[in-house]
């Protein structure tokens, strides 16, 4: 496993010289400090935008689902692109954590663990739509398969939808393990450093008697691994199934057979505009400028490129095929797209999807933060009119012009949206408030990557302030 | 996690900017040159020629299993060079440390494209014998082939064809260049380094675009009803697994005949192995999606693929298929000890690799063979007569430089840590 980062080209990732002691005072005071103003305004925002969302929820749940847009022909449209556009969200975090990993990328180690978070929540977000979509929330067990007294009720197990829930949840379990795995050690550092006893309970329980031996480490190590192992292929299957809920069909611009590996690389690119645009604000409000450096950044940016560059291409492919089908139903689905009365939103799409990430081949762009934010900005809208582009036009004029219809959401789908970023951010800045955002542990591992290239007499300076009494 | 460079790392990297003469490099890494053997390169000309002979008998006995096997045996090699070109454009945009050591391999595959583009010219002129929608009187009688025209013409067939091969070659000795003449006279390493990273950045563009029209004219338009929007990418994973394949056979044969002795190590056969693992799982992936949705909606112009695919004996192919490149891949590479064992995973390879040649058989020979595949004398002269040429023309560009680069900026990173 070993591997020596001597090349003259590697940046040092963590900046500012750190010690081991540095990092952990870091990291753990910012859990110490009483939040900054910038955090209860944000919280503030987000918990009324959650209750709007909460408010929406419940109207429409008593009133019924007849408070949406939808009609006979367009059944679904809002909620279902923001089904597909949380769970796509939740793909970067896996994929900074798992794959990148896999591939020995350093660099993950300052993102990976609100990347991670980010998933979580982002899930969280994505399982309410389903569920709301139902109806009747209460009887949502019923997707699950189990002996039971309904008679021959049961699942059909051919239905996507039905491996959807088995995709997710399993996701959901394996994203969340991942994260507390790799919380473990970090949680045992703020056992030893606290002194309050609630927190010390609290940290000690659930840092599972951690010891810093080097036969716990190892084992972690080996888990850690596994796990990654195991996460690869299910982030993967997770939105290769969300884009068999549509691919299965047999409706123009539903049915066609790049979605799975075009959904992936979408999920991925929305993912890391999220990321990025999370990781921007975080280190500006939280001071850890020396941790997600520009280097960070522009990993990023590059990884917004290439799935960009995938995302495009399913584009063009679609489109191209389209036409030499010679099938005048596939034909027109996508002119329609370019041209019908939702060109609007197909444009937008295009415009976000396809071009704005090309700013980001310049160095310049990648290393100005205000650019980065708008642009990351911009993907994250393109991003959701992908998915409704998809859902929406297909399904507004298909086969039989005579039952063509037109959609357009009402403020409670709206309300509703609104409701699950505001659920989304009140996650995560409780998370950054109660939980170390940098894996403080792994962090460590990489505190000398790219140091000794640049001077190579240098060495680690011993800690400047004393640890904390343990 | 990492360690730090031990000091005669250091000493390598330290030198390898500031003055980039030979003095500075490690003599070890001098002499690293792979000589053929007369006697190998008399065997491979004569099957190069017995291969070429069946092949032109073949188009006046049996034209209708001559082309298509030209074109078959043209792909396949096309398809190493390319996906050689495709793996070093990889490295360089990701900087990747680990395969400096062993990227003269796939840069010597990667200047054999050129005869792969030559072979695809020469099957062009097939093109009457191979597609139907070159014939007018097919395409009268036909009108979902009237309303391709625009696309599926022979002119802009063949001029998209020029176009596709003109761009790869184009790019690979981009890539590839003048990377020899950096360890020759020292020049300058980082900014050739950087040239090339920028050549590949492009390349990677400009190579999805291409391949994806280019493997659905090629292959797609045999069957010109069908269509399949996957279907680049499904070429792509399958061209790109075998790609590693034969890097990793073609690396493992360089240690055991000389110039990579101490230079190979564990880490970076077993960062090979997962690439084919890995590679072999996206490629698996990609089928059955392809599968799986065709099946589901059974749409009669999308399921005779699969219908013409499992009907009698084509049934066969299609589980060897699957089996060669993903069951046994699959199973044999998931322990980390044999990805690092050099035979296990040379084995694996070769399996590999005769796994994406019954890939490609598998898409363009149903058309031709409606019921029961063959393969015999007109299937297997050929291809080994191509396949030598490939391989003679790869070892002398091997044999053309010392195998190790010297003056890669990566370099340290990929040499053994313990010798």
């Amino acid at each position: 496993m070993a591997h020596v980062a001597c090349s003259p080209l590697r940046k040092q990732l963590i900046l500012g010289n750190k010690s081991y002691a540095d990092v952990t005072h870091d990291v753990a005071d910012l859990l110490d400090q009483k939040p900054s103003a910038l955090w209860y305004v944000g919280m503030f925002i987000s918990v009324a935008m959650l209750a709007l969302g909460v408010w929406a929820t419940t109207y429409q749940l008593m009133t019924g689902i007849g408070t949406w847009g939808l009609n006979n022909t367009v059944g679904w449209a809002f909620d279902i692109t923001n089904f597909v556009f949380w769970i796509g969200i939740g793909h970067a975090g896996t994929l900074i954590s798992a794959i990148l990993f896999l591939f020995k990328q350093k660099w993950r180690t300052s993102v990976n663990r609100s990347a991670e978070a980010m998933t979580i929540f982002a899930v969280i977000c994505a399982g309410l739509f389903p569920i709301i979509h139902m109806g009747r929330p209460w009887l949502a067990f019923w997707v699950i398969p189990y002996p039971n007294l309904r008679g021959p009720l049961w699942v059909n197990f051919r239905s996507p939808l039905v491996w959807d829930m088995f995709a997710i949840s399993t996701y959901f379990i394996i994203s969340l393990t991942f994260w507390y795995v790799g919380l473990i050690p970090d949680l045992a550092t703020l056992r030893d450093r606290t002194t309050s006893k609630i927190k010390k309970a609290f940290y000690s329980f659930f840092s599972l008697g951690w010891n810093g031996s080097n036969r716990t480490w190892s084992r972690y190590e080996t888990v850690y691994m596994l796990l990654a192992g195991l996460a690869t292929p299910l982030v993967v299957s997770v939105h290769t199934i969300v884009s068999w809920d549509f691919a299965t069909s047999v409706i123009p611009g539903w049915h066609t057979t790049i979605f799975p590996p075009y959904f992936v690389a979408g999920a991925v690119f929305s993912g890391f505009a999220m990321v990025l645009t999370l990781m921007l604000i975080a280190r500006k409000v939280m001071k850890l400028e020396e941790y997600i450096t520009l280097h960070h950044i522009e990993s990023m940016c590059k990884i917004i490129i290439a799935t960009a560059g995938m995302v495009g291409l399913a584009y063009i492919t679609e489109f191209f095929v389209a036409l030499y089908s010679g099938n005048e139903f596939e034909r027109f689905t996508f002119i329609n797209r370019a041209l019908g009365p939702y060109a609007w939103a197909y444009w937008t799409m295009v415009t976000c999807n396809l071009v704005v990430p090309q700013f980001f081949w310049s160095k310049k762009i990648r290393q100005n933060l205000t650019a980065v934010f708008v642009l990351v900005a911009l993907i994250n809208v393109g991003m959701w009119f992908e998915r409704f582009v998809i859902i929406v036009t297909s399904l507004s004029r298909d086969y039989l012009p005579s039952s063509w219809a037109h959609y357009s959401p009402t403020c409670i789908e709206v309300a509703t949206l609104i409701g699950s970023f505001g659920l989304f951010f009140t996650l995560f800045l409780l998370f950054v408030r109660y939980l170390p955002v940098i894996s403080i542990g792994e962090v460590k591992g990489v505190l000398k990557y790219g140091r000794v290239a640049t001077s190579p007499t240098e060495t680690i300076h011993t800690p400047v302030r004393k640890e904390v009494a343990v | 996690m990492f360690e730090r460079c031990n000091d005669k790392q250091r000493h390598l990297v330290k030198h390898q900017h500031h003055k980039p003469r030979h003095a500075n490099v490690d003599s070890r890494f001098f002499g690293r040159k792979f000589t053929t053997s007369p006697s190998l390169e008399r065997g491979l000309k004569a099957s190069t020629i017995v291969g070429a002979a069946v092949f032109v008998i073949g188009l006046f006995i049996a034209p209708e299993r001559a082309w298509p096997n030209a074109l078959l045996a043209a792909l396949y090699l096309l398809s190493i060079s390319l996906a050689a070109t495709a793996f070093l454009a990889l490295l360089y945009v990701t900087n990747a440390g680990w395969a400096s050591a062993i990227k003269r391999v796939p840069e010597a595959l990667a200047s054999t494209l050129p005869f792969g583009a030559f072979l695809m010219l020469l099957v062009l002129i097939g093109t009457p014998h191979l597609y139907e929608w070159s014939h007018s009187d097919v395409v009268a009688q036909d009108a979902l082939l009237q309303r391709k025209t625009f696309w599926l013409n022979v002119p802009f067939f063949v001029l998209r064809s020029v176009i596709y091969l003109g761009l790869w070659v184009f790019f690979a000795r981009k890539i590839v260049g003048n990377s020899q003449l950096v360890d020759r006279d020292g020049g300058d390493a980082l900014r050739e380094w950087k040239r090339k990273k920028t050549a590949s950045a492009i390349f990677l563009v400009v190579f999805a675009l291409t391949f994806t029209l280019a493997s659905m004219d090629w292959i797609m338009s045999l069957q010109p009803h069908w269509y399949s929007t996957i279907f680049g990418i499904y070429n792509f994973a399958g061209m790109f697994l075998n790609g590693l394949a034969v890097i990793t056979v073609l690396v493992i044969l360089m240690k055991r005949w000389g110039p990579f002795e101490h230079i190979l190590h564990g880490e970076h056969l077993h960062s090979l192995g997962k690439l084919i693992f890995a590679f072999s799982t996206f490629w698996m992936y990609i089928w059955f999606s392809q599968y799986l949705l065709i099946w589901y909606a059974n749409i009669p112009e999308e399921v005779t693929y699969f219908v013409y695919r499992e009907e009698g004996s084509w049934l066969v192919f299609t589980v060897v298929n699957v089996l060669f490149n993903w069951v046994i891949p699959f199973v044999a590479l998931l322990p980390a000890w044999t990805k690092r064992h050099e035979g296990f995973l040379l084995r694996v390879c070769i399996i590999v690799m005769i796994g994406h040649w019954i890939d490609l058989f598998w898409m363009i020979m149903p058309p031709f063979m409606p019921n029961v595949p063959s393969v015999g004398i007109w299937e297997l002269f050929p291809m080994l007569g191509v396949a030598s040429a490939f391989i003679a023309l790869t070892f002398r560009a091997l044999a053309r430089q010392n195998l190790v680069p010297l003056h890669d900026p990566f370099l340290s990173e990929s040499l053994p840590l313990q010798t």
